[in-house]
């Protein structure tokens, strides 16, 4: 047996759909995509969609593709002059048409796979602030530091920690981002905070209240950076019901 | 034409050179926008190298314009996903430097998965209902990969019933093809165009 006659037994095995089906047939003839050459690969087509053995949800479209290749391979053959304006046809090679236009691109663009533009691998900076106080310190100035906490915390009786009573309820806090969220479609988590200027427990309150909305999905909330800005911004979807 | 081409870029590349601004601080721009980008080591917007160097937001693209030009024959380059720039190696380099820092080849994407990415990157922004459209399939399973590779992302809603989300490439997406910005993407050849040239030279016989 010839090479070339093995080659054009080999089945097509591989391809993700039915236009890809039907571009392999296509080009495998070597034809452009026209109607012609659609109505030429229909019987190959349909001999291969004969044999596949897909899920029913998937055969769907293989069988639609399928129908709108007999409707052209059937113009074809009874010489029914084209009508642009008629769907069914037309649609198909332009469909197709794109299909491999995309098809050559992804191939072009596959090879450019790898050759990655590395960025700086810079590990994330996080800037805790130091008191000044901190950074002046020598390692023999802590260690004494240390020494002397050790010996205060252990000549005086320990005090259990003071709870204090919280002002502030969450839904205070949901009521306030709404309030401000009505006004503007995007706030800081700071706008938020500076509604209770220099209260920590608002801080608290506050910082809990976002976090609950967005579990709920009213707000989406974004930081670029480590201690960046919080910016918060009203869920589109639901602002509308 | 090719050369007459090359020609002018080359001029309109030396006319960008002669007219270096100097900032208000007396330092050439370009060399101060190089050496933020650098030291920055992330993305950095257009309004805050504006704000910084205090001339307007079309100077300083202008000025990475012509920056990302004299990189080009250099070890470094500039990438730009739209809206941020940033310094990156060279796409010629990455055999190398993954040999240096010993890092691995990422793994290759399935052809369907290339294909969906194409789409997307030559048609964004695009719902996966236009996608699964091009591609004739159910599209739900590579959209799903492409995003949890970080190649893709989510960049709004289509304004159709339904909301559908809107998907676009990723700064990742450049990274891993070594594009400088989109506008590098292979050019998408005109299929109609294309098809009539050929059928104009070949006779189809049925």
């Amino acid at each position: 047996m010839m090479l070339s006659q093995i080659d054009y037994h080999v089945n097509l095995v591989t391809f993700s759909g039915p236009l890809d089906l039907l571009l392999q047939l296509v080009e495998r003839n070597r034809l452009p995509v026209t109607e012609l050459s659609l109505a030429q690969v229909t019987d190959d087509y349909l001999e291969r969609v004969s044999h596949l053995d897909v899920a029913p949800e998937e055969m769907s479209k293989f069988l639609l593709i399928a129908s709108r290749l007999l409707l052209i391979k059937s113009r074809a053959l009874l010489e029914i002059p084209t009508d642009a304006e008629e769907e069914g046809q037309e649609d198909l090679v332009s469909q197709l048409a794109l299909y491999q236009s995309i098809k050559r691109a992804s191939s072009a663009l596959e090879s450019s796979f790898g050759r990655i533009t590395y960025p700086q691998m810079v590990p994330p900076k996080i800037d805790l602030p130091l008191p000044t106080i901190v950074q002046r310190l020598s390692s023999s100035l802590l260690l004494h530091a240390v020494d002397r906490l050790v010996l205060r915390s252990t000549s005086r009786p320990i005090s259990g920690p003071t709870i204090a009573k919280f002002r502030w309820r969450l839904r205070d806090a949901l009521s306030k981002l709404e309030q401000l969220l009505s006004r503007n479609h995007t706030i800081s988590f700071s706008q938020v905070v500076a509604t209770a200027p220099r209260d920590r427990q608002f801080v608290v309150v506050a910082f809990l209240a976002i976090l609950d909305a967005a579990r709920r999905g009213l707000v989406i909330l974004s930081q670029d950076r480590p201690f960046g800005t919080i910016q918060i911004s009203r869920n589109g979807e639901n602002s509308d019901g | 034409m090719a050369l007459s081409r090359s020609a002018g870029m080359a001029r309109t590349l030396m006319d960008r050179v002669n007219q270096r601004q100097e900032s208000a601080c007396g330092h050439d721009v370009q060399l101060l926008l190089e050496a933020m980008l650098f030291a920055a080591g992330r993305p950095v917007t257009v309004s805050e190298l504006a704000s910084v160097l205090d001339i307007s937001q079309s100077e300083v693209t202008s000025h990475l314009l012509s920056l990302r030009e004299v990189l080009r024959n250099r070890g470094i380059r500039l990438q730009n996903n739209g809206y941020e720039w940033r310094l990156v190696a060279a796409p010629e380099a990455s055999t190398v430097i993954q040999r240096l820092l010993g890092l691995g080849m990422p793994p290759k994407l399935s052809s369907a998965a290339m294909e969906a990415l194409a789409i997307i990157a030559y048609k964004q922004p695009i719902t996966k209902g236009q996608i699964d459209l091009i591609r004739g399939v159910d599209s739900s399973g590579v959209i799903n990969s492409l995003l949890s590779r970080g190649l893709i992302e989510e960049v709004g809603r289509a304004e159709t019933p339904g909301r559908p989300i809107l998907y676009g490439t990723t700064e990742m997406f450049l990274e891993l093809f070594g594009l400088e910005s989109l506008d590098q993407l292979p050019k998408l050849e005109d299929a109609r165009h294309s098809i009539d040239k050929l059928v104009s030279r070949e006779d189809v016989v049925l």
